[in-house]
């Protein structure tokens, strides 16, 4: 992946959800708050912000007892400056072939789970985590699609491989991000350049559409490449169903979208190998 | 004072088609100006031509431009433009003083930063001028009708300090970097010197080679732009994204040593947060870059206001008050007094380095010059500053340690009392109303640097246009002076004209009394019933009542009236007793 990296616009279209609580990270230097962010939980309407740079942190859990009341919030995490620098300096990690460095979203990805926020993952020696809700529940929920390839059905593609994403707006126009897979995690990703594509008025939801913007990808970056289309309406759908039921929801959502008939097309995925069909039965089931 | 909204465009990320249509887009949004960033890397690629495009298309739609030639963090471009093989070289980066790396944690990657004085760095960097030089010069040799700036700035020196560190820490402190420095007296080895070196050599080197341009002007500009250090990366990672307060407090603290303000990441602010900071930006900075989304992403009817603010106050009939100045020795570590005066009077403040920075308009204006204590005064410089109190009313403060022999024997042929607040003061008077306070010395060290503060800024007479300034309202104001060119001198006399732009930060709505220390007259506000509530006549008055609405940037027209003869009177008299 290279250059067309609007992170506002991944962000806005795949960017992470608000956690289910409200909850507080602490970046501590020497028993001192140095940084600090106060995340928000979907349903909260305040936006407080975080006040405590500068406090002396001794003792933890006091301090936890003090802060979760203080910004109501379900926990807190507590970094290590030190052991963030050393983090960091993994993640940043200069390596010798281009690019330099990953992707932000594949470093932020990393320090999540560095820092032990994912739902199962391992202990954390960065960080300690403090609070009523396991640390899922107050940290930012990734967006659903972006762990498409997390089950055993993932291990049926290619390990390298593209998935454009295309949010139709409307007639003429839709959002397209492509997302570089490296097994299931995103390793990158761009806004693809279709100027050399006549699709205006063409319907986005017709396979041999859609398979040109595929065959587009995979003669650019030579890799093979999936596309998933879908309407904005679907993509708030799954969205706020993600937000609300968490991940099963929304896949079984855009399952249900799929296997509609009789009505508009509002979502394809293209092409749609058996593995690809397994994958999506199995996300809605499993979530 | 010129105000200006300017759209940053990412060039990089379109093709040559898109350029055009980028272009138009801005254009068809009512601005007249555009910047972008140019990232040193981009330039070294097979998509280079695309600067060109982008310059030939931007003139011709009569689009003047603002290019900034040193690397910035933040534009949305790989390792902020720094190319991948320099990063690889651990030689290569800048470090804390602790021996930490710096790490931008702004997208779209998290890396290290570059020393820029490092050999191989600064090497680079001189090429990729002289690349920026031809491809440039090829373009404007067409012939263009708009005007092109080529902005230096302070670059990465300004995220050379990781969160948490003291600001007397601020720097690179690389191997490479002191190595630099070693020629220079230890105690003169300062961030800002470092930076000014490498900007310099920018400087003139693009100021040698589009000379022959009259339409091309390189500037120098010191540019607000967000921390990038741990604190961002906390925020990314917690996807809470920025604070609209604390982003306003460090804009209005920044305000004293930068002139423009370039806010990156507006998306994740509610609405009316982005218009606030946006439109409190326009008006303390005059100047204001904000990315191609965010701009676009401001609605049409708060463009279209943004505008009108920009065609009203863009004249040279206008003034933003700032009637303090700090000479500082390092703006990026402010000594106490400089730091205490930029908390204490915010946008009113201006940091220099150096006596050449201060202009003849300052000169004439300023009210109070203050030298940081450490800051060298030759015997030069101090009779230059002793001028100026002698000449006009004005407030001069030094500190002893910053006098040499010479000097402090020429601030004694000048008639002086001493004083004891706590801080020990030596006062001279000039005839003309021209105050010199030497500071000796804090009698107590109970007492807080706030006391010399207020002490300072009363004696300066820099009192606040309103009383609530001093308050803890959170409210801010900044006001601008029109001096109307077509005005008789008998209206002159009368009085003179200001708009108070008061912001109120707060998502509450704020009932504020304004107690002004003269008589004035406001449009369209009617008078209250405070302390120095005092009968109308002809509207006029001192204290005035008024509702801040939430998040909000008001301007107030205001009419002052000219002081009567007898306060001048008093004034000529009372100055001494003021100060006792």
């Amino acid at each position: 992946m290279e250059l067309r990296q609007n992170w506002h616009k991944f962000q806005r279209i795949l960017g992470p959800l608000p956690a289910k609580k409200s909850g507080l990270v602490l970046l501590l230097s020497h028993n001192r708050v140095v940084a600090g962010a106060l995340g928000l939980a979907s349903s909260a309407h305040s936006r407080t912000g975080f006040k405590e740079i500068g406090r002396q942190i001794d003792d933890v859990t006091g301090a936890w007892e003090d802060l979760s009341v203080k910004y109501d919030a379900a926990g807190a995490t507590f970094i290590d400056q030190e052991e963030l620098l050393s983090a960091l300096s993994q993640v940043a990690a200069v390596r010798p072939s281009a690019p330099a460095t990953d992707h932000f979203h594949a470093q932020l990805a990393r320090l999540r789970e560095m820092l032990g926020v994912e739902k199962g993952g391992e202990k954390s020696k960065l960080a300690t985590h403090l609070g009523e809700r396991p640390v899922e529940h107050f940290w930012p929920r990734k967006n659903f699609l972006l762990s498409l390839f997390r089950s055993f059905f993932g291990e049926l593609f290619p390990e390298r491989k593209l998935l454009l994403v295309g949010v139709v707006n409307g007639n003429d126009s839709f959002d397209a991000l492509l997302l570089e897979f490296q097994g299931s995690e995103v390793k990158g990703f761009s806004e693809p350049d279709f100027s050399g594509i006549d699709w205006k008025g063409l319907d986005l939801f017709l396979p041999e559409t859609a398979a040109r913007f595929v065959a587009w990808c995979e003669n650019h970056y030579v890799l093979p490449a999936y596309s998933i289309f879908l309407t904005r309406r679907v993509w708030d759908e799954a969205r706020a169903a993600q937000m609300t039921n968490g991940d099963r929801a929304a896949w079984k959502l855009l399952q249900k979208t799929r296997s509609l008939r009789d009505v508009e097309k509002e979502l394809m995925f293209e092409p749609e190998p058996w593995p690809m069909k397994a994958l999506l039965r199995w996300q809605s089931m499993r979530g | 004072m010129k105000l200006e909204l300017v759209p940053v465009v990412r060039y990089w990320d379109y093709n040559s088609k898109e350029i055009f249509s980028a272009i138009e887009r801005v254009r068809e949004s009512g601005s007249t100006v555009l910047a972008c960033m140019i990232p040193w890397s981009h330039l070294e690629t097979d998509r280079h031509h695309l600067l060109q495009k982008l310059v030939k298309q931007a003139v011709a739609s009569g689009l003047s431009l603002r290019l900034c030639v040193t690397p910035e963090l933040g534009i949305g471009y790989p390792n902020g433009g720094v190319p991948d093989e320099l990063l690889r070289e651990r030689h290569n980066l800048a470090q804390d003083r602790l021996g930490h790396p710096f790490y931008a944690c702004v997208p779209p990657n998290i890396h290290p930063l570059v020393s820029l004085l490092a050999p191989a760095v600064f090497q680079r960097y001189g090429h990729f001028l002289l690349k920026l030089t031809q491809e440039l010069t090829e373009v404007f040799s067409e012939g263009f009708e708009t005007d092109v700036e080529l902005v230096v700035t302070d670059s990465l020196f300004k995220h050379y300090r990781n969160t948490g560190l003291a600001a007397s820490d601020h720097g690179d402190f690389s191997l490479r970097h002191m190595q630099f420095g070693a020629g220079y007296k230890k105690e003169e080895w300062t961030p800002a010197l470092a930076e000014r070196i490498f900007h310099s050599r920018a400087y003139d080197f693009l100021e040698s080679r589009f000379r022959k341009f009259s339409r091309v002007k390189v500037v120098s500009k010191n540019i607000f732009a967000r921390e990038s250090s741990h604190g961002r990366l906390i925020e990314e990672l917690m996807g809470s994204g920025p604070n609209h307060a604390d982003m306003f407090r460090d804009l209005i603290r920044a305000r004293a040593s930068c002139q423009v303000a370039w806010l990156d990441d507006l998306y994740r602010l509610r609405d009316r947060e982005r218009n606030f900071l946006i439109s409190s930006s326009l008006v303390l900075f005059g100047e204001l870059w904000v990315n191609e989304h965010d701009y676009f992403s401001l609605s049409e009817g708060f463009r279209g206001k943004m505008r009108k603010l920009c065609r009203g106050f863009s004249t040279d009939e206008t003034e933003l008050v700032r009637p303090a100045i700090a000479l500082s020795q390092n703006r990026f570590a402010p000594a106490r007094i400089s730091a205490l005066l930029q908390d204490k009077l915010g946008v009113a403040l201006k940091f220099k380095t150096s006596l050449a920075e201060i202009d003849s308009f300052e000169r004439k204006n300023t009210k109070l010059f203050v030298v940081e204590e450490g800051y060298s005064l030759e015997l030069r410089q101090t009779m230059e500053l002793l001028g100026l109190a002698r000449d006009r009313d004005c407030t001069l403060v030094l500190f002893r340690s910053s006098l040499c022999e010479s000097g402090l024997k020429e601030l004694k042929k000048l008639k002086t009392f001493r004083l004891n607040h706590g801080w020990l003061f030596e006062i001279g008077i000039y005839p003309g109303g021209g105050h010199v306070l030497l500071i000796e010395g804090q009698e107590s060290s109970n007492l807080t640097m706030n006391t010399l503060g207020d002490s300072l800024v009363s004696v300066a007479r820099i009192e606040p246009f309103c009383s609530f300034d001093r308050g803890e309202s959170g409210v801010i104001s900044a006001s601008v002076d029109w001096n109307l060119k077509d005005e008789s001198p008998e209206e002159k006399s009368r009085g003179t004209m200001k708009t108070l732009f008061l912001m109120n930060p707060e998502p509450e709505a704020k009932k504020l009394t304004l107690e002004f220390s003269g008589r004035v007259r406001i449009h369209g506000v009617s008078q209250g019933e405070g302390e120095n509530a005092e009968g109308a006549e002809q509207n006029y008055g001192k204290c005035f009542e008024t509702e801040l609405p939430p998040l909000s940037v008001i301007p107030m027209s205001l009419f002052v009236e000219r002081v009567t003869q007898a306060f001048d009177k008093v004034e000529e008299h009372g100055t001494p007793a003021e100060l006792a």
